[in-house]
């Protein structure tokens, strides 16, 4: 079975800034994916290429078998859903929602219904015949998202829908969005800037910095094993060590780095001995340690604590080892603060590799 | 612990008195002096003379007729520069706002020079006879001076529409005209509603226009100088000029209500920031079109205006020269100079005291506020005729005789324009927002300390655009002043209609020509020193 969005080499520039530099990437039906990267990536403009706002200067999107790029906007049946929702401030969610069934010509009836099917599937009955600024800024949302399921497209865009809600109501939604999207079976492209949200919600994360997709992968691969620097920053917190292979056997690597040995798990990594290479330890992955004794994992790195964040159910703390380097280490449900000499400890599978050569 | 606001400064008391006493003097009282001025015989007498009632029916007419096409056209050029990729958009943007600088009557000058009596298309083109003066005329030489006034409102209009309501609307399936029809139109409606009341205020009080062309045809402002250059009838004028205020007022409210309504636009937040999205090519090249052709007009008005100062004797002898410049030396010259210091000083003294009284009126709260604040608004929605006719009845006699001298003028025109320099300010103190001031009164300022170091520095802006707007449309009046003008203290504007009265068109075109090229010195020198560049002049 073909990808049912298909994105080749598509490149936009805004006079000299390229926006988006030789995209190509494929979903699958009813997939979800997040398209993610600081502002400015590209990732907006990908989206309204889609949507046919903006013209691609170079490359092609098909629906399917179906290439869209001469297709006008209006006539393209991929829904939108804006940042700023967009809701019609001067007709109400009934006729926001309907506004694409009449242009359908769809019957009275029929639309009536429809729209009634939608607003129920979104727990917005009985609010037809409000306007938009009489709606909370999650009732807006849903209204915003209700005009787009309604009309039953190909396909569902979404940028940046949940960044004007709160902190707490974003988190309900977008769970709320993910059950939505997988019961609908609906293929969709989300654009966010939020890493924490593009790992909850999306089947697939392409990640984007500079108009250049860095990355594509399901969240687990993206978070664990970053195909570079950028990504590894971006998702999560990382902590990038220089270091050099000193031995390589059947199962393992041994790195130095920091001045200690350490050895991590071999995977599928093809390195060669004295390469120089960076390796990224999370925060969560690394535990500290009062004595040496103590240390229960298989790699140690001795270190000094300059400073400490209390967040209540992490601590994280800033650890300087040796060389001078900082690294960012989370304790979670903690009881004491540390001080002073600590020794870091975390295992080989945690360790990884993010490119040869540094 | 010493608590805010609670005593007045005496400092602050002594300034408010001034404002409170400039207001209630040379704005309350002119209005009132003309309402009282006729008795209710005299109020009778006039209401039901046909010709007033002919007048009262013309003004109606005409202010219907040329408010609502100068919008529409207004409205298809603000589209047009909005939604196409058209070329000659900034040629177009700079032609159309020409009209903003000039006299109110350069294009009936130039509708005179055309298609007068020894007009240039209707005698040596056509080779007619007698003119067509009338309304046919009046009403397409309106349509053109005002809607450059309402293509800037509504341009503002339609850029405070969200492109992402259009996206979205394109997004659910809908064609160009249909999104232009349920969302486009519908959003510009209020704003739209908005430009033709105001647009209405200026047509029904316009008086250069008709006094140049509308020949036998009267309207009320026209009527109203009539009694007095003709009959001296002081109580017939204020009669009219009381006519002319209500409608006035009528519009002047249905302007704030409209405005009030305007908060729905913007509930959605923030937009993409994108372009909008842009008509097809067969609509842009009709718009362009569109667009092209009044642009021509204008151009074809300014250069009929300088073709005429620079020709012998229009009409008759086509000789180039400069002849028509003699009329600079003289009398007429000097009014130029009048203009010119007259405008500085109204315009200085309407920034001045816009920025003293947006702060101690606008911003403090205390009693009276509201009807201080109510009087700096109310010239706005005065006709410059009723502000000359009430000058000229308020201060001819003791205690305070101005008439004859030059500061009737100068504080006449000073009125006129407060409103525009007040809006300016406040819109300006509320953009700064009140943190800056709690600040600086939390660091020990007192409320004068407070003016000097924060709100006068951060309103320098407004400041500027009052003074400089306020110049032009100072040295630019026609209907105020033509009542207030006095021997040795007249000013260019009346000279050049007195030498149109008399059929010296070529030293009256020179005379505005200069003018005219003064005003566009004035925003050339201004845009250099104050690199105003980007900011369109929106308060005219």
């Amino acid at each position: 079975m073909g990808a049912h969005i298909r994105l080749q080499n598509l490149t936009k520039k805004f006079g000299e800034t390229v926006a988006v530099n030789d995209l190509s990437l494929e979903v699958q039906k009813g997939e979800f994916l997040t398209l993610l990267g600081p502002s400015g990536c590209g990732k907006t403009t990908t989206l309204r290429m889609i949507a046919g706002f903006v013209r691609p200067d170079k490359g092609q999107i098909y629906l399917g078998e179906r290439l869209l790029n001469d297709v006008p906007a209006h006539k393209r049946d991929v829904a939108m859903v804006f940042q700023s929702y967009a809701l019609f401030p001067h007709m109400n969610v009934f006729n926001n929602v309907a506004y694409g069934l009449k242009l359908r010509r769809k019957k009275r009836e029929e639309i009536r219904q429809k729209v009634q099917e939608v607003l129920k599937l979104l727990n917005m009955e009985g609010m037809e015949r409000r306007y938009p600024h009489q709606l909370s800024g999650g009732q807006q949302q849903r209204v915003a998202l209700a005009r787009a399921l309604v009309l039953e497209p190909e396909a569902l865009l979404m940028d940046e829908p949940l960044s004007n809600l709160d902190a707490k109501l974003r988190i309900n939604v977008r769970s709320e969005l993910k059950e939505l999207q997988k019961q609908l079976g609906i293929t969709t492209i989300y654009v966010t800037h939020d890493q924490e949200e593009a790992l909850a919600i999306s089947d697939k994360i392409a990640v984007l910095n500079e108009g250049v997709l860095q990355q594509i992968g399901g969240p687990w691969e993206v978070y664990l094993n970053p195909a570079n620097r950028f990504v590894a920053d971006f998702i999560g917190t990382a902590n990038l060590l220089k270091a050099i292979v000193r031995d390589i056997s059947e199962d393992s690597i041994e790195i130095e780095m920091a001045g200690e040995r350490v050895v991590v798990e071999r995977k599928g990594y093809n390195l060669s001995l004295g390469q120089e290479v960076l390796v990224n330890i999370r925060p969560e992955n690394l535990y500290l340690f009062q004595s040496a004794s103590e240390v229960s994992t298989q790699n140690r790195l001795k270190g000094r604590i300059t400073r400490h964040t209390y967040m209540g159910r992490t601590i994280q703390y800033w650890v300087q080892i040796q060389g001078g380097q900082e690294l960012i280490v989370e304790v979670h449900a903690p009881e004491e603060v540390l001080q002073g000499e600590v020794f870091l400890g975390f295992e080989s599978k945690h360790v990884h590799f993010i490119s040869t050569g540094v | 612990m010493r608590r805010l606001k609670v005593h007045i400064e005496p400092l602050n008391a002594l300034i408010i008195a001034v404002l409170a006493a400039v207001l209630i003097i040379f704005v309350l009282l002119p209005v009132l002096k003309v309402f009282s001025y006729p008795s209710l015989g005299e109020y009778a007498k006039i209401v039901t003379k046909s010709r007033t009632l002919r007048a009262i029916k013309n003004s109606f007419f005409i202010t219907c007729l040329s408010s609502l096409t100068a919008t529409l056209l207004g409205f298809v050029f603000a589209y047009a520069m909005n939604y196409t990729a058209m070329p000659g958009k900034r040629v177009f943007n700079t032609l159309v706002l020409l009209p903003l600088l000039s006299p109110p009557f350069v294009v009936a000058l130039a509708w005179v020079l055309l298609f007068g009596g020894h007009g240039l298309i209707t005698r040596q083109l056509l080779g007619i006879r007698g003119s067509i003066f009338g309304w046919h005329g009046l009403w397409i030489v309106q349509s053109v001076a005002f809607f450059p006034y309402a293509y800037l409102i509504i341009d503002a209009v339609l850029r405070g529409i969200d492109p992402d309501l259009e996206y979205a609307a394109k997004n659910a399936g809908a064609g160009g005209f249909y999104v232009f029809r349920t969302v486009t139109l519908p959003l510009a409606l209020p704003g739209v509603l908005n430009a033709l009341v105001l647009i209405a205020i200026y047509v029904l009080a316009d008086f250069g226009n008709p006094i140049l062309i509308a020949g036998g045809w009267p309207v009320l402002p026209t009527e109203i100088y009539g009694r007095i250059s003709g009959h001296y009838d002081l109580a017939g004028a204020a009669a009219l000029s009381s006519i002319l205020l209500l409608p006035t007022l009528v519009l002047f409210g249905l302007n704030r209500f409209l405005l009030r309504g305007k908060s729905f636009i913007t509930v959605t937040g923030r937009g993409g920031g994108l372009e909008r999205p842009l008509v097809g090519s067969t609509t842009q090249w009709a718009l362009f079109g569109f667009c092209a052709f009044l642009s021509g007009i204008i151009t074809l008005v300014y250069g009929t205006l300088l073709a005429g100062a620079f020709v012998k004797i229009w009409g008759i002898n086509w000789t180039p020269s400069l002849e028509n410049f003699g009329v600079l030396k003289g009398v007429r010259g000097d009014s130029l100079l009048n203009s010119l210091f007259f405008a500085f000083l109204a315009g200085l003294g309407a920034a001045i005291f816009s920025v003293f009284a947006s702060y101690f009126i606008y911003k403090k709260g205390f009693l009276g506020k509201r009807f201080l604040d109510f009087l700096s608004l109310l010239p706005a929605a005065i006709p410059g005729v009723f502000l000359g006719v009430g000058f000229l009845l308020a201060f001819n006699a003791p205690p305070l005789r101005l008439s004859g001298t030059a500061a009737i003028i100068i504080l006449a025109l000073m009125v006129w324009n407060i409103p525009l320099g007040y809006q300016a300010c406040t819109a300006g103190l509320e953009q700064i927002g009140s943190e800056i001031e709690e600040a600086a009164t939390n660091l020990g300022a007192n409320s004068a300390r407070v003016f000097k170091d924060t709100i006068f520095p951060l309103l320098r802006a407004p400041f500027l655009s009052g003074f400089i707007m306020g110049f032009l449309r100072a040295i630019t009046n026609l209907s105020i002043v033509i009542f207030l003008i006095s021997p040795g203290k007249s000013v260019a504007t009346v000279e050049i209609l007195d030498l149109i009265q008399y059929a010296e068109l070529g030293p009256a075109v020179a005379l505005t020509v200069i003018l005219f090229t003064i005003a566009l010195s004035v925003v050339g020198l201004a845009r250099v020193l104050t690199r105003w560049g980007s900011s369109k002049p929106t308060h005219l």
